[in-house]
């Protein structure tokens, strides 16, 4: 079991890690969140029957890993139609999205309601694959298509009013 | 998102209509910015370094897990034999007794 537990880290850690910080928002919350999910794996191991595979079972763990740990943050978890730029200044600062390496993507990010953030950032940490993301995040791929392109209209929409407000001065 | 072609554009890139549509084109533009913003944000995003180390480290202070013992069923086993070595004693001389009384 040992072994297959080291598999298991070796082979999804990133997809785990990945997973979390779409859902925590920032990288050291993501950390805790996979490390927690990775044991409560590893707790679970003897006990997993291979009804599901082992992926969405390893997905479902990590999910409502993230779920316990946002929903024990003090601040409510994302509102699911809330855009996020609307969240008062210190919550950004505690928990959005100012980890990520570049300011441009993190300041996007936060003028997306949480569904559609989890999906672009998943969609672009796991090299655009619509059909991992929708793995992970058990949505059907419709779903996760929908998203995106919904995510990416509002965004370009956005860009383009800034662009013309720059242009106009 | 006014023109309805804008999917389409996406697909066929700037040489398509939005080479004469100013409105498209403008959207394309900002949609590959933003393409490229977000693919050089977390393209590269995996776990640190040193989270597998933690895991195992976690792990190993955890109780060691083992198959479940067989010991409940054997102890199971042995009390329903017992039961059943009893029952074939004392059944035939319970009988026996009770036939003997029946006869008198």
């Amino acid at each position: 079991m040992a072994e297959d537990f080291e598999r298991i880290v070796r082979e999804f850690q990133d997809r785990i890690f990945r997973l979390a910080f779409s859902m925590m928002g920032d990288r050291a919350a993501a950390e805790e969140a996979a490390q927690d999910a990775l044991v409560r794996v590893w707790r679970g191991l003897p006990g997993f029957r291979a009804e599901s595979s082992l992926s969405t079972w390893i997905y479902a763990i990590t999910r409502n890993t993230c779920l316990t740990a946002l929903r024990r943050r003090e601040l409510p978890a994302d509102s699911l139609d809330e855009p996020a730029g609307r969240r008062a200044a210190e919550r950004n600062t505690a928990a959005g999205w100012q980890a990520p390496p570049t300011a441009d993507a993190a300041a996007l990010l936060d003028l997306l309601p949480a569904r559609y953030r989890q999906v672009v950032a998943l969609f672009y940490m796991q090299e655009k694959s619509y059909d991992e993301v929708a793995r992970m995040l058990d949505l059907p791929i419709g779903t996760v298509k929908t998203y995106l392109f919904r995510a990416r209209r509002t965004l370009a929409e956005e860009f383009a009013r800034s662009r013309a407000r720059q242009g106009g001065v | 998102m006014a023109c309805p072609d804008f999917e389409e554009l996406i697909r066929q890139g700037p040489a398509g209509h939005a080479a004469h549509c100013d409105d498209c084109r403008g959207r394309l533009e900002a949609w590959t910015e933003i393409d490229g913003a977000f693919t050089s944000a977390f393209a590269d995003v995996s776990a640190p370094a040193g989270m597998a180390a933690a895991v195992r480290a976690r792990v190993a202070r955890e109780v060691p897990l083992r198959p479940p013992s067989i010991l409940p069923e054997a102890l199971d086993f042995i009390g329903w034999a017992a039961v059943l070595a009893l029952a074939a004693v004392l059944l035939p001389q319970l009988l026996l007794r009770l036939g003997i009384v029946l006869i008198r």
